[in-house]
């Protein structure tokens, strides 16, 4: 296969360093980019025609959505069905729940992940394996039945803990999981972890001071891939707080979008592209900073 | 009082002993080397002065307290790793600065002291660049520099220089001496490379199994080593099978008399192997006399700048031995030549034969 250009590795590095959570530099020391070839620069039909296929299956629903809320029904074109919904008293209660839920949810996420992944790293390395088994066991427990152990267990036992909102941190952390350990796995992988932890230790840092100090910062990338993706685990998790009776702001958008016919696929698209929006940021994030340290390791 | 001292360390891996009944001590601004083999403890003994393990027996005392299980991060040592250990989201001025803001200096302090220890390396003009910005012996340099500028009772370099290229090597090499020697910090440094250890050290330590094989000075360590391992590890050593003779005091091999250090723990008769650094052999051109060298035919000759390293084949024992002659004699040795080799007077020392490998 012929290499690819400047511009697809770039992307493709983007893309990869917003799912495993690798730094952007740490991937440009390992791939360097191929050097400039003219003859070369051509795009590939093969290429192309998957991302344009890819193109047209995700995008062709969100310009239908797009056209089916802009232009109504004897009105034209108009984006009141999207005045509507931002007006709505209860998605913005559900929505700033949610929102706190998530940061909570962010917070305890990384700050559980962050010692656990960092002490299996460089204390108990046997351990990994085991972490790792637990951290993929959301994907495989189906979410109901998840939530079904919840309440057997927490409704009898502690009822005003699970009717507090916030209980739902716990659960989503739990949910996180799988993103959040391997985003920070991934990131601490990439770096030294072991001689830059030593180093700092050895130069009068006690733990806490060389994880913020020194883990942290270096893990910028990765920490921002953990954020984005609880973010988008989150504000899209329905069955848990449904079956828990709690009205975040994925009810709120189901049950508005059942009985609003503009205004909540409207509400839907916003709040799809707010995520969106999110990821772009990342990956401009990440690539700006490979950027300029490839600009930097040059000069 | 010795700045640092090891005593009776002990520490084991997973039930295997990486330290044996370690005792060191290294004097006020002395710089001791570890020297051995991959997998000989060197490392291991490192990181227990460091902090970074604690042994399981023995203890560790520097300036007289005892520090073994004292955390790492309250030792006040400064310490250079083999990989590259800069913070890479800090600048080389940040990482200098690094240990400084831990010890609360004030700014001004700060910043007088991270200028004079990037001026000690030579890296004034790349203070506000990053690590992915240098190149590795600048990276080095830079971590030499933050080790130092926490003024650490003890300097500890963990294979500092493996990772560079030869030329670097050698320049960062005698650069770490001279700053050791400027100021006057008590070092320890591990390393597999004898060349590097025998050029910066006051002692060299070798070390083989989880042991200290040998401490002394450099010049004692390479001429009188104390066993064969240490001969064979550091430097060249030829090894040729002998026999001691009825006076007792010289060598039979190959039907000539040799002298050689080491042959009065021997009985007349008993099979030893002499050994011989490459300089302690003279190569001249022809036959010779039977009694006076061993006749041999060179089989290569590697010019080396100053020498030329000579492989002879000798008739006698069918065994090979590296010679050193010098690049400008006027006779070269060329491959074919027949020769004779001559041991020069007490440059070679005697041990036992190895037992014969069972069949």
């Amino acid at each position: 296969m012929a290499p690819q250009s400047h511009d697809q590795v770039a992307a493709v590095t983007s893309v990869n360093s917003i799912a495993t959570g690798a730094t952007a530099d740490s991937m440009a020391r390992q791939h360097p980019q191929p050097k400039s070839n003219l003859g070369r620069k051509r795009p590939q039909f093969g290429l192309w025609s998957v991302v344009v296929v890819c193109a047209l299956y995700f995008l062709f629903p969100l310009w239908a959505i797009a056209k089916f809320t802009l232009d109504l029904p004897l009105e034209g074109w108009t984006f009141k069905a999207y005045t509507k919904a931002v007006q709505e008293p209860e998605l913005h209660t559900t929505l700033w729940l949610s929102l706190r839920i998530t940061g909570g949810t962010v917070a305890l996420s990384l700050a559980l992940m962050i010692w656990t992944v960092l002490w299996t790293t460089l204390k108990v390395k046997r351990m990994q394996p085991v972490v790792e088994f637990i951290s993929i066991l959301p994907y495989m427990v189906p979410p109901i039945a998840f939530v079904v152990g919840i309440a057997g267990v927490f409704r009898p036992a502690f009822p005003s803990f699970i009717a507090n909102p916030y209980s739902l941190i716990f659960f989503y952390t739990v949910l996180a999981m799988p993103f959040t350990y391997r985003s920070l796995d991934a990131g601490l992988r990439a770096i030294d972890v072991k001689t830059l932890t030593e180093a700092s230790r050895g130069l009068g840092a006690g733990w806490m001071t060389t994880i913020m100090r020194v883990v942290v910062p270096n893990l910028r990338s990765a920490l921002l891939g953990a954020t984005f993706l609880t973010v988008a685990v989150v504000l899209g998790e329905y069955t848990i707080a449904s079956l828990l009776l709690i009205n975040t702001f994925p009810i709120f958008l189901a049950t508005y979008n059942s009985k609003e016919i503009f205004a909540g696929p409207a509400l839907g698209l916003m709040s799809m592209l707010a995520v969106a929006v999110l990821f772009a940021l990342l990956g401009l994030f990440t690539r700006k900073r490979g950027g300029a340290n490839a600009t930097a390791a040059i000069a | 009082m010795s700045a640092l001292e090891l005593s009776a360390v002990r520490k084991t891996f997973a039930g295997t002993a990486a330290l044996e009944h370690l005792d060191l001590s290294l004097g006020d601004g002395e710089l001791v080397c570890l020297l051995g083999p991959s997998g000989c403890g060197k490392t291991t003994a490192l990181r227990i002065v460091a902090g970074f393990e604690v042994p399981d027996t023995g203890s560790v005392l520097l300036g007289g307290a005892d520090i073994t299980r004292k955390p790492a991060n309250k030792r006040n040592m400064g310490m250079v790793f083999q990989a590259y250990s800069l913070f890479p989201n800090l600048t080389a001025e940040e990482n200098v600065a690094f240990g400084l803001r831990l010890r609360k200096q004030s700014g001004e302090q700060r910043r007088k002291r991270v200028a004079e220890m990037l001026d000690l390396v030579g890296l004034s003009p790349q203070a506000k660049r990053y690590a992915q910005q240098m190149s590795g012996g600048q990276q080095q340099r830079v971590a030499l520099a933050r080790a130092l500028a926490i003024q650490p009772e003890v300097l500890l370099l963990d294979e500092p220089l493996s990772a560079l290229d030869a030329k670097v090597r050698v320049n960062l090499r005698d650069e770490i001496r001279r700053i050791q020697l400027e100021t006057g910090t008590t070092t320890l440094f591990v390393t597999h490379d004898q060349e590097e250890a025998l050029a910066v050290s006051d002692r060299v330590g070798v070390m083989s199994n989880g042991r200290l094989e040998q401490i002394g000075n450099p010049t004692a360590v390479y001429q009188d080593p104390s066993s064969s391992f240490v001969a064979r590890f550091v430097g060249t050593v030829n090894e040729l099978p002998g026999t001691v003779r009825s006076d007792g005091r010289s060598v039979e091999v190959g039907g000539t008399a040799i002298p050689a250090k080491g042959v009065e723990h021997f009985g007349p008769g008993d099979a030893v192997q002499v050994l011989v650094r490459p300089e302690g052999l003279l190569v001249e051109h022809g036959n010779g006399n039977g009694n006076e060298g061993l006749a041999g035919t060179v089989v290569t000759a590697a010019f080396q700048g100053s020498t030329i390293r000579v492989k002879v084949r000798l008739d006698s024992t069918d065994t090979l031995v590296d010679a050193d002659a010098a690049a400008d004699s006027i006779i070269q040795p060329n491959p074919g030549d027949r020769v004779t080799v001559k041991i020069v007077a007490q440059r070679a020392f005697v041990e036992s034969a190895k037992e014969p490998a069972s069949v």
